[in-house]
């Protein structure tokens, strides 16, 4: 079964905007990871928070599970939200927190308003949280501030964070574009062995074509707003590559 | 494809670009001189025909003025030193009521939070003008005839006069803020209350202590 699945997927931000989607359809299996590529404004981003609706698409269907999440709000939108973890672009850590105060945000919405504003979060938190800095590699800056850290381990507090609510699917935004390309590798590294051993699928935007070669099992080509390839990594070639990237120049 | 596009648009003449500078500093110098003329003109009516110059007269006697002042009275000190207090206490009093009064107003007034746009953020606006440019002495008298003479009245009226202050800057920090941690506070399906306090309130805190501690 389909963990994710998503027809004739629209949007635009603005009521008479350009359409950033126009009508994208795909789908995400349990074991999946799945990458999205295409050149910058294609829709990538857009496509990725169409998903945990920090964008509400225009028209379309997303079925997670089985279940229409376009039209939820309120705490069914958060409930779905907790179910998806995101890693970001530029990690958007909360940069005054310590790195445990960031992992452990991962769990807010499994938290109560007044537990959370003491930052009272139950032990086994606390526990998993911990599990989980050790496993990114980072058991030794726990206490730090967010913002006393490099890319890289920024990174993968963002990482950590995302694996704290224990996600039924990843999204990942652009995940190595603000690092270089040894730390980007270690990262892409480091988050398909997590999803692998977790055994959460994941759905991610990744402009380093390589990478997205090395790292992910399925490859969806857009451009902008179309989809222009669906298929395994290995039907993938110079040919499409060109077609894909080329087009954006007039 | 990049010099098709520039080649498209009409290349500048140095002329046209001497041209407009010039134009642009004509604009500036009428702007300076406007600006310049007002000032005189305020000075005039306000300082030079509004002020009784006779009563000032001449220099000695502004000096003999600003000396009156000196000459210290000791033996008055022991019967300041209880309502010395008292005002401190009045003022921790009225700044901690007013940074709670704030809450509300720099939430309502900061265009990217606030609950619904075209009733919440004008409002919320209004307060912050209507504090301000009401003076706190002026509020006092409000006050006064509201609860009495007294402390309270005191406390009451530092406190709506901080909200304009402390409620505005807070406002402008939360509008300054990075939206990124704000979205991943809220796609891990955090409520409206823990974006607050996750996401935004780590950003503005270092700002707004500092104005609460300024207008204190």
């Amino acid at each position: 079964m389909a963990i994710l699945e998503v027809r004739d997927l629209r949007a635009r931000y603005y009521a008479i905007g350009p359409d950033i989607l126009k009508g994208i359809s795909f789908s995400v299996e349990a074991d999946d990871f799945l990458a999205i590529i295409g050149p910058s404004g294609a829709g990538k981003s857009t496509l990725i928070r169409c998903v945990n609706r920090l964008v509400t698409p225009t028209g379309g269907q997303i079925l997670f599970y089985g279940r229409e999440v376009t039209r939820l709000h309120g705490r069914q939108l958060r409930l779905l939200r907790r179910d998806i973890g995101m890693i970001f672009q530029e990690f958007n850590l909360i940069d005054r927190m310590s790195v445990m105060d960031n992992v452990l945000s991962g769990r807010l919405g499994y938290t109560s308003s007044l537990r959370s504003l003491f930052r009272a979060f139950p032990r086994g938190d606390i526990q998993h949280a911990l599990d989980l800095l050790d496993r990114v590699g980072l058991l030794e800056f726990v206490d730090k501030r967010a913002d006393e850290l490099s890319g890289g381990q920024r990174q993968r507090v963002g990482i950590a964070r995302a694996l704290m609510q224990n996600p039924k699917l990843l999204l990942v935004d652009e995940p190595t574009s603000a690092l270089d390309p040894k730390i980007s590798r270690e990262v892409m590294a480091l988050i398909k062995h997590m999803a692998t051993e977790l055994k959460v699928p994941c759905l991610c935007n990744i402009h380093d074509v390589q990478l997205a070669m090395e790292f992910c099992n399925k490859i969806i080509g857009l451009q902008d707003g179309d989809k222009m390839f669906d298929g395994p990594t290995g039907e993938m070639d110079q040919t499409k590559l060109d077609e894909i990237y080329d087009m954006e120049v007039l | 494809m990049k010099d098709t596009l520039a080649s498209l648009a009409p290349r500048p003449s140095v002329d046209d670009i001497m041209r407009s500078r010039r134009q642009n500093r004509y604009a500036k110098g009428a702007f300076y001189a406007l600006l310049l003329i007002m000032v005189a003109w305020s000075v005039k009516i306000t300082v030079i025909e509004d002020t009784d110059w006779a009563r000032i007269g001449s220099l000695g006697k502004v000096i003999e003025a600003a000396n009156r002042f000196f000459g210290i009275d000791f033996s008055l000190f022991p019967s300041l030193i209880g309502p010395t207090i008292e005002t401190l206490m009045i003022a921790c009093l009225g700044t901690l009521l007013g940074v709670l009064l704030c809450i509300p107003a720099a939430w309502f007034g900061a265009h990217n939070i606030t609950p619904y746009k075209p009733v919440t953020y004008p409002l919320a606006r209004l307060m912050m003008s209507l504090s301000r440019s009401i003076h706190e002495i002026v509020w006092a008298l409000f006050f006064v005839a509201a609860v009495g003479l007294g402390a309270l009245a005191g406390v009451l009226a530092l406190a709506v006069r901080s909200i304009g202050f402390i409620a505005k800057m807070s406002a402008e920090a939360i509008e300054d803020i990075d939206p990124g941690p704000v979205e991943a506070i809220r796609a891990t399906g955090g409520n409206g209350f823990q974006v607050v306090i996750y996401g935004i309130l780590p950003q503005v805190l270092p700002q707004v202590l500092s104005v609460i501690v300024f207008e204190w």
